[in-house]
This record gives structure tokens, C-alpha cells and sequence, in this order.
């Protein structure tokens, strides 16, 4: 039997091992600080990096998702192939390779815009840790002595096509190629080839350099004129723009990802970590679409930002439905809708949306609850004034329509609605003033008066909590600048601003 | 009997010049020891990188095994006992994984899922991959595993026919009890994945050398097992397939084996293809081969010898354990 069906015999053994392994694979041993992400998810950023930037990079990306809870997935490889890579798939949100005479190359063939400085480099020769003489007394010629063996990275590299540019003029360059050098492929190929003991020095970064504590250092005459920069780049077919954006910012700000920078034996950049486009020179002007119930918590922040940028932003505040009409007449940069429907609505005119804050739908009655409500169905009872938002015309209306729908109750409490209104404002201004005894709102509308009216939130319905996502308009003649405005509306400063007034921060 | 001067001279020679290699890896070995410390080796394993690579390593190198020899089998024994149009290119076709720059290979990868049919696979796995699962890959395996009973028809060709209506019957099955609708978004959670950059791209990169490898080895194995038991067999009343299967493959089986571990030793070494078509991301697409090459790039090779090490390690105990469980057995 078993000989009979031999076939059918192996096959199943080769699927049970198949499952078998699957199944191994399955077991949950990931660590929760490396969550495997989900592609295509807005709240991972990828950086395509070279592994030598390791060392700064991987505490940055930690410290940046516990700060913001965005992932960041480092893809390392050599700088080379990781400009074929991009040039190849076009995928990745910001690109960062050991120096920037790839996003120079990068820039060249497109495939970057933006860039940030990250850290300067300076060359460096380094000794072999048996060394026999002191780097401090070291000179050139006992670099060209018949027995010291150079370990040179070769003109490909950048550290070997800046050091001959340097070096050159000196005339050092050519006394190199006459020397009895080794060439080798990369600054690291040269820093381990002097670690393990097979060539007596080789000229590298000085922050690679930092990397190999047991070599020595000697910095002889004119390699302080070997120079290079790193830069990180915007990587122009990002599908995570402002996430990315916003992570390259954090590199750059000295209390950021410049602590790592530093601590990996890089030194500050040479000019101001901001790109050039940052400081604009003559006065710009965005206009901003918002839902009505974002105003108190972006309000702070778009001053500060104007400030910031010499920028002015012209808002407007309504119901979404309002606004998404008055798009018809006048488009805005950006568009910060009350709920992704709104949004959908109108996605034809937008970029890919990010996901800022949610809120909870709550239904509000004076403190005390005197008409004693506990859930949605109590809004039904004989003789409650009941404020609602208007169903067509902000999200409000649309969602709290839904929430009555799914709970079964729309009909009971359709017949105590007394007023519709564009804004969750208007509707606690009017509960307030004593004219409805219940209104359906935002928790976001009830925090900043809660000395006065209570909020009962409204659970068990996946729709009452809300998004609220932004985007830039495909139209907008100022992307850029409307996707720096979207970083500070994403700042920790900002989730501070939409925390305290009572909104969750990011996707439910 | 005690052997003569002249055997004795003989094997002498001959272990000489086989000693000089075994030498040059057991120095290489040596000095790779005596660079690295214990506490290094001791600080790898215990990284929650490294176990995790070492763990991703061991998987993907014997799925890639496993596919290798699903292929390697019906390709060897076709290319040794068939003779038809064009054969000597396709011999030479298979050996381009073999010739080809690693790095020629993984890009080649790259740009293959750039292309319309490449996206159009990748966009399969990674949105539907648990609708495929459900619908198609468990009623297709469930219906091959049910060959052995389906094949008590009287005839052949019956049984043949209800091989897709059993497929048909467990998928309808499925989707109509409810229990298509309760696996489908679990296995899409589990296992609804993009190819590049993810793990699938790391077994298609190892795989695409690997397969190679066993290949050749199993065309071999054909060419050196004489056809005339399996014509025997034929007389006998086998069928082509049952001489196949109760025959040759029992005697390749020496072959299989050696196969297998060339195939999973090579995909294990690869590197090249993982890092271009993979990446290098730590604690996702990170295999050993790849560690090394992280802690080169920061300047620690003591690191990265410790996890040469660990590699040389599990190597070791795989193929012993492969080998001679696969030596042992004569048959099926």
C-alpha cells in the first residue's frame, strides 16, 4: 500500500513539512519593539540607509517610534545598491546613504527631491592597533615607505573619489598610486582589512573611524580637506510623504536623531539642518479646509507654524459637507476632514490621506445628568429636546445618523430632534444656554466645558469614533509647504494640543 | 590481510593531496575561532537579531530544500531519461543560476516583480492571499491527499476526474458551512504578504540558486542509474509512473538526499540575491548570511566571525543530521 501510493506518500509528507514549518513560523517570538509592519501603512516610514549608518540610526528609529509610535523599517545595504535599488522599484519613503554624492546621483536621475543634512565627515588615516610609531609623529612619507601597506578604497567610493579630488593638487595622489596601496571596494572593506591586521592603515571617515576604538588615528596634512556630508532625501514616489518627512526633520533637530548622530562619532553638519527651500525668502500662503471641531485643536499650532515658516494660512472652519460644496468653488492646499467619508468624497482631488487624530462620539447633558441618560436609546424618551448634527452637512450629522442606525434607535429619537446644526459648537453652545436637554457631539466639544455638561460616551458602535484624516490637494502649488504644515499638525506638540482637548491620537 | 607498501603508498598520496584541503578549511576554522572570544559567540546567540535570523534561516532554507527537490526530481530524470528537440539548450539555460554574478540574480528578481505580471502577483499575495489559500490551495492539497482512496475506481481515468470534482466539492464545502468564511481573513492576518522586500522574496532568492544545484545533482544521479530496471519493471506490468516511483526513485534515493543538502547548504550561503530582491531588514528579511554583513558594515568582525561560526554550527548539525538519516534508508 504504502509502495502503491509512494507518490501521493511524498507529497503529503512534503505538505506537512510545509505546514510544519509554517506553523513554526507562526509562533509570535517577535519582540514587541519590532513589530513586523504592515506594507503600505501610513504609519511606516521605510528608510533605505547604508549599514554603516547603523549604529546612529537604530536608536533614533526606536526612540522615534516609542515618542510617535510611527514604525521606521531601516533597509541597509551598500549606498550603490541602494541607488539601484531606488532606481529600480522606486520604493522606499526617504533614502540615506553613507554620503551625499548619491543624493547628488540620486537628485540627477529624479528620484529624490528634499534633502536634510544629517552629520559632516572628515577623512582620517587610520594604524593598525600594533602600530609601532605614534600617529602624532606620523607623516606622509611614512605612509610611502616600501613596507607600509595602504589599504585605499578605490575611486568608486566616495571617500576614494574625494580623497584623490583632495589630494591631487598636493601632489600626494599620484605618490598613492605609486606607493605599493591596496585598492578595496568600500570604507568599511578598508577599516577591517587595518582591524584584522592585513594592511598597516588605510585613509577612512573620521566617523567610521569612531566605529574601530582599537585602531589609531592620525590626521595628517591635508585630509581635513577630505570632506563629506550625510544627507538624508525625500524619496519622490514616497507613499508615506509627510510621515517621512517628518522623521528626516526629527535626524535633523539636535535633541533628535542628532543625539545618535553624535553619540555614533559623526559630527554636526556643516550648515543648518534645514533645506534651503525651508527659509523661504518672500512671503507664502496656504489655505487650510478644516472640519469645524478641529479648530481648537490646530489652532495653536498653525500660529505657531506660521511664525515658523513666515508663512500665512488662510483658515476655514465648517461642517465637512460645507466645505467639501465650497471646494467646487475655491480649492484649498490642504483639506483636514471630521471623518474619511468626507474625505472619499473628494478623494479624486487629493494625494493619499494620512490619519491624524479620532474622536468619541459622546452625548452630552447638562452635569448632573438631571433626565438621567445612560445610552442612545434613552434619547427617545417622551419629551427630551434633542440636538443633533446636521446629516448632511458635517460629519457630525452623517455619523451620529449611522450610530442611530446601527443601534436601532433612529426612528425613536428622530421625533425628539429639535435642532440640526452644521457644528458640535453650536449644538453645546445651544445645551448649554438651557434650549436642548441632550445633544450628540464630540468628546472633543464636551472636554473644554466640563464644569458645566457632561459627556456618556457611545460604545459598541465601531463608527462612533470617528477619524480624521488629512491631505494635500493634487492642484496645490504649494505641496511642500502644505506637507511641512501636516508635519506640525503631527507633532508631539501638537498631539499634546489634540490630547488634552479630549481626541485620540492616530487610527483608532 | 595486511595491505602492501605500494596500497600503503597509495592512500598515503591520496589522503596527502585531500589533506591539504580538509587542512586549509580546518585552519580557516581555526583562525576564526581564535579571532572571535566566547563571549562574543555568547552575545550573538542571545541577540534577539541573531535568533531571529537564525531562526528564518533554518525555515527558509529547508522550504527552499523542499521546493528545490519538488522541481529537481521531474527536471533530473527528464533532462537523463528523455531525448527531445532543444534539450541541449535547456541543460545550458539551467546552469544560468549557476554562472550568473549572485548580484545579477537578485536584481534580475527585482526587476521581474517591477514588471505588470510580477505586480500583478505580488498585489495577489498580498490582498488575497487568504481567499487563494482557502479556495484553492487547501481543497487542491485536500484532493491529492485523497488520490490513494479515489484511485480504488475502476478506472484510472475516473479517478483522474474526480481529482478537480473532489477539489470543487471541498472548496463549495467551505464557502457554504461557513468555515471558508472563519479561515479566510485568519490565514490573509497570517500570511497576506507583498514578495519583495518580505520573506517570500528571501526563499525565491535562495531558491532560484539553490534549485539550480539540486538540479544537476539529480540529472546526474539519472545518468548514473543503468534504465534497464525500470524497463524490467515495464515488462512486469508497471507503468511508466509506477516504475518510476517503485524503481528509479527508491534508487536515486542517495542522489535525493545529496541533492537536499546541496540545495539547503547553498541556500544557506546565499547572500547576494537576499540583500538586493530582500533587503537587509533587521528582524524581518535578516538571515545569518546577512548578519555577517550587517556587523562588517560597523566595523565589528569579531561579531561577524562569532556568527560565521554559529553558521559553520548549524550547518554542520543539519547536514549530519540530513545526511545520515537519508543514508540510512534504502528506500522510501
Amino acid at each position: 500500500m504504502l509502495t502503491r501510493n509512494a507518490p501521493w506518500v511524498a507529497f503529503g509528507l512534503s505538505v506537512a513539512l510545509l505546514v510544519a514549518l509554517a506553523a513554526v513560523w507562526s509562533i509570535p517570538t517577535t519582540p514587541e519593539s519590532h513589530p513586523a509592519p504592515v506594507s503600505g501603512d501610513a504609519r511606516v516610514v521605510v528608510v533605505n540607509t547604508a549599514a554603516a549608518l547603523r549604529h546612529a540610526l537604530e536608536p533614533a528609529a526606536a526612540e522615534y517610534y516609542r515618542d510617535t509610535g510611527v514604525r521606521i523599517e531601516l533597509r541597509y545595504d551598500a549606498s550603490e545598491a541602494l541607488l539601484t535599488k531606488l532606481q529600480v522599484t522606486g520604493q522606499g519613503d526617504l533614502f540615506l546613504p553613507a554620503d551625499d554624492s548619491f543624493v547628488a546621483e540620486a537628485r540627477r536621475l529624479e528620484l529624490v527631491d528634499d534633502d536634510y543634512e544629517l552629520a559632516a565627515m572628515t577623512g582620517v588615516l587610520v594604524l593598525r592597533a600594533g602600530f609601532a610609531k605614534d600617529p602624532g609623529l606620523l607623516s606622509w612619507d611614512d605612509v610611502f615607505a616600501p613596507d607600509f601597506r595602504l589599504a585605499q578604497p578605490n575611486p568608486a567610493t566616495a571617500i576614494g573619489k574625494v580623497t584623490r579630488e583632495a589630494l591631487q593638487p598636493t601632489g600626494l595622489w599620484a605618490r598613492i598610486e605609486r606607493s605599493r596601496h591596496v585598492e578595496v571596494g568600500t570604507v568599511t572593506e578598508a577599516a577591517n582589512a587595518v582591524k584584522i591586521g592585513s594592511a598597516d592603515g588605510a585613509i577612512i571617515w573620521d566617523a567610521v573611524a569612531h566605529a574601530y576604538p582599537d585602531l589609531k588615528v592620525a590626521r595628517l596634512p591635508h585630509l581635513d580637506r577630505v570632506r563629506a556630508r550625510v544627507k538624508v532625501a525625500l524619496c519622490k514616489k514616497s507613499e508615506a510623504r509627510t510621515q517621512a518627512r517628518w522623521f528626516a526633520e526629527y535626524l535633523a533637530e539636535p535633541n533628535g536623531g542628532q543625539k545618535h548622530f553624535a553619540a555614533a562619532g559623526y559630527a554636526p553638519p556643516s550648515s543648518p539642518a534645514v533645506h534651503k527651500d525651508r527659509l523661504p525668502p518672500e512671503k507664502r500662503e496656504l489655505i487650510l479646509y478644516a472640519g469645524a471641531m478641529l479648530r481648537p485643536a490646530v489652532e495653536e499650532t498653525i500660529k505657531e507654524f506660521e511664525a515658523r515658516e513666515r508663512v500665512s494660512v488662510t483658515r476655514v472652519y465648517n461642517g465637512c459637507g460645507i466645505l467639501v460644496g465650497q471646494m467646487r468653488i475655491r480649492e484649498p492646499d490642504v483639506f483636514f476632514s471630521c471623518d474619511p467619508r468626507f474625505m472619499g468624497d473628494v478623494a479624486d482631488r487629493f494625494q493619499k490621506p494620512d490619519v491624524v487624530s479620532n474622536n468619541q462620539l459622546v452625548i452630552a447633558v447638562p452635569k448632573g445628568n438631571p433626565a438621567g441618560l445612560k445610552q442612545l436609546k434613552d434619547l427617545g424618551k417622551e419629551g427630551l429636546r434633542v440636538g443633533v448634527g446636521h446629516e448632511q452637512q458635517c460629519a457630525l450629522g452623517a455619523i451620529t445618523r449611522e450610530t442611530f442606525i446601527q443601534s436601532g434607535v433612529y426612528a425613536s429619537v428622530r421625533r425628539n430632534v429639535k435642532v440640526e446644526s452644521p457644528t458640535g459648537d453650536l449644538l453645546v453652545n445651544q445645551l448649554l444656554t438651557g434650549s436642548l436637554d441632550a445633544v450628540v457631539c464630540y468628546v472633543s466639544n464636551v472636554t473644554p466645558n466640563l464644569g458645566k455638561i457632561e459627556g456618556i460616551p457611545v460604545t459598541g458602535i465601531p463608527c462612533a469614533v470617528p477619524e480624521q484624516p488629512i491631505a494635500i490637494a493634487k492642484g496645490s502649488t504649494n505641496p511642500e509647504l502644505a506637507a511641512r504644515l501636516i508635519d506640525y499638525l503631527r507633532s508631539k506638540k501638537s498631539r499634546e494640543r489634540f490630547e488634552k482637548l479630549g481626541f485620540g491620537w492616530g487610527k483608532k | 590481510m595486511t595491505p602492501s607498501g605500494s596500497t600503503v603508498r597509495f592512500y598515503a598520496g591520496l589522503a596527502l593531496i585531500g589533506g591539504l584541503y580538509v587542512v586549509l578549511i580546518l585552519a580557516m576554522l581555526i583562525a576564526d575561532t581564535f579571532y572571535t572570544t566566547p563571549g562574543n559567540l555568547w552575545d550573538s546567540f542571545r541577540s534577539p537579531e541573531i535568533q531571529y535570523a537564525i531562526k528564518l534561516s533554518l525555515v527558509s532554507c529547508f522550504v527552499t530544500t523542499l521546493l528545490s527537490l519538488w522541481v529537481a526530481v521531474p527536471l533530473g530524470y527528464l533532462l537523463s531519461r528523455t531525448r527531445f528537440y532543444g534539450r541541449p539548450v535547456l541543460d545550458a539555460f539551467l546552469d544560468i543560476p549557476l554562472v550568473l554574478p549572485p548580484l545579477v540574480i537578485g536584481l534580475s528578481l527585482l526587476i521581474l516583480f517591477q514588471t505588470a505580471p510580477g505586480k500583478w502577483l505580488e498585489g495577489v499575495t498580498q490582498n488575497q492571499m487568504g481567499f487563494v489559500l482557502t479556495y484553492f490551495a487547501i481543497p487542491a492539497v485536500s484532493a491529492i491527499l485523497a488520490w490513494p482512496f479515489l484511485s480504488r475506481l475502476p478506472s484510472r481515468a475516473e479517478a483522474l476526474i474526480y481529482l478537480p470534482v473532489a477539489a470543487v466539492l471541498v472548496a463549495v464545502i467551505l464557502r457554504y458551512s461557513g468555515a471558508g468564511a472563519w479561515l479566510e481573513p485568519r490565514l490573509q492576518e497570517r500570511f497576506g504578504t507583498r514578495i519583495t522586500y518580505e520573506i517570500p522574496s528571501v526563499i525565491l532568492a535562495q531558491f532560484a540558486v539553490s534549485c539550480a544545484f539540486a538540479v544537476r545533482t539529480m540529472r546526474v544521479t539519472f545518468d548514473q542509474i543503468s534504465p534497464r530496471t525500470e524497463q524490467v519493471a515495464l515488462t512486469l506490468g508497471c507503468t511508466r509512473s509506477q516504475a518510476f516511483w517503485m524503481v528509479s526513485l527508491p534508487e536515486a534515493w542517495r542522489g535525493l538526499v545529496t541533492a537536499g543538502s546541496i540545495a539547503w547548504a547553498r541556500a544557506l550561503g546565499e547572500f547576494g540575491p537576499i540583500l538586493i530582491f530582500s533587503g537587509a531588514t533587521r528582524m524581518r528579511t535578516e538571515v545569518l548570511s546577512t548578519t555577517v554583513f550587517l556587523e562588517l558594515s560597523v566595523g565589528r568582525p569579531e561579531a561577524a566571525i562569532a556568527v560565521s561560526l554559529l553558521m559553520v554550527f548549524v550547518a554542520i548539525v543539519v547536514l549530519l543530521l540530513m545526511r545520515g538519516f537519508g543514508m540510512r534508508g534504502g528506500a522510501i
